[in-house]
């Protein structure tokens, strides 16, 4: 018997164990994500001039609150990477109230997002819920514990501004998103890394 | 999950010794090819295999068994596109599989010290997908049919118990939902008589 039980927690162990090792993210940086969409129906080739705001607009979720802007320390260098990339890809950069008018316009946006997370034990096994959810039933942590993550995301759309519907929008010809998670320090390498990644995943934007 | 089926690989093992033609075994199992090579291309450290058997004639058995293989895989920051929509980040790819099969197998040298094996198992499994990239998780989870057939080699430690060594093939039927899933295991153990 005694054999018999130093095999099986030798197995187990090798099966629980072996190989085991940290799964996930170790740093904020590897929870950053870029996507790009665009329009296929839309020649960006035939273009070549567009307009691009001098200050990011925030997202508050109040579209009757006046407009607030990212404060220009962390607004002016995303400008200038977006327009660098533009450039790049044979742009050129005019006034948005130009004549004769931009054949794009860029706009930029950002917000933050804050999720609290809340955990707890439940039942004799370990959950994770939202708000209050776990395993088929509703109740109230009794012995739990709360955090919270904050994301920020910058979205960057070129818009045509000579297609409008019926409703007053402007065809979105392209989208570019980048959604992290922050870390408490502005880190502009980061942003920059994204906002590079994001005009290099889109060939497609290369004008003549 | 890990608890429970160290409770009842310790509890099984527990209340069989001495059953007439029986045997319980318990494996350590790695899991690696197939087509979870294409999604997972790490070798899976990280299974367990309990087995129940009777011997109605000595060369021949039924029987019942289940596993557990966890597979997981960081892949290094790359693009994946899909139509027009592209998508950047490093990804976190997390499988696990939990077969449990009716078996049963052929044996060529019944009381030998090398005892080489055949067998089928006809059953279902149980196969989950976490793909991981940046706070979004996609989850693909199902119960497919599944057949496993395997081959191995029983080497006699003492008149009570021998050693397995055996390879088997995982192969879950496709689902409305998902994918057919394959993949290989290599697998050893003791069986106790």
């Amino acid at each position: 018997m005694k054999q018999k039980l130093i095999a099986i927690i030798l197995t187990g162990s090798m099966a629980f164990f072996w190989g085991c090792s940290f799964e996930g993210a170790e740093y904020t940086e590897e929870l950053d994500l870029v996507a790009t969409n665009y329009d296929a129906g839309f020649n960006f080739a035939s273009r070549g001039t567009y307009s691009l705001p001098d200050k990011i607009v925030k997202i508050t979720g109040d579209p009757l609150a006046p407009a607030e802007y990212l404060k220009d320390l962390y607004g002016i260098p995303m400008l200038a990477q977006i327009e660098s990339n533009m450039t790049a890809l044979g742009w050129t950069k005019v006034d948005v109230n130009a004549i004769p008018a931009p054949d794009v316009q860029l706009l930029p946006a950002a917000w933050t997002s804050t999720t609290i997370i809340y955990g707890g034990y439940y039942g004799g096994y370990y959950c994770w819920y939202y708000p209050y959810y776990c395993g088929g039933g509703w109740y109230y942590p009794y012995a739990g514990y709360s955090s919270s993550y904050t994301t920020g995301t910058l979205l960057m759309t070129i818009v045509d501004p000579n297609q409008e519907s019926t409703d007053g929008n402007l065809r979105v010809v392209w989208n570019g998103a980048m959604n992290g998670l922050l870390s408490g320090t502005y880190d502009i390498d980061r942003i920059n890394k994204g906002i590079n990644q994001a005009f290099t995943q889109s060939p497609y934007l290369k004008t003549n | 999950m890990k608890k429970l089926l160290f409770i009842v690989l310790i509890t099984g093992a527990l209340i069989t010794p001495g059953l007439a033609q029986s045997s319980f075994s318990v494996q350590y199992s790695m899991g690696f090819g197939g087509n979870m090579n294409s999604y997972v291309s790490s070798t899976s450290l990280q299974g367990v295999t309990m087995e129940y058997k009777m011997y109605p004639q000595p060369n021949i058995s039924i029987g019942l068994d289940a596993s557990w293989n966890h597979f997981y895989e960081r892949r290094a920051y790359d693009t994946y596109s899909k139509g027009t929509l592209s998508l950047s980040g490093v990804q976190y790819r997390t499988a696990d599989a939990i077969p449990i099969f009716v078996t049963t197998s052929f044996y060529l040298k019944p009381g030998e010290k090398l005892n080489p094996y055949v067998g089928l198992g006809v059953g279902t499994m149980y196969a989950s997908r976490f793909t991981d990239m940046g706070i979004w998780r996609l989850t693909e989870d199902d119960w497919h049919f599944a057949v496993k057939p395997e081959v191995g080699v029983l080497v006699s430690a003492n008149p009570d118990m021998d050693i397995l060594f055996g390879f088997r093939y995982n192969y879950a039927v496709a689902t409305k939902d998902t994918m057919e899933q394959t993949f290989l295991t290599f697998n050893v153990g003791f069986v106790w008589k």
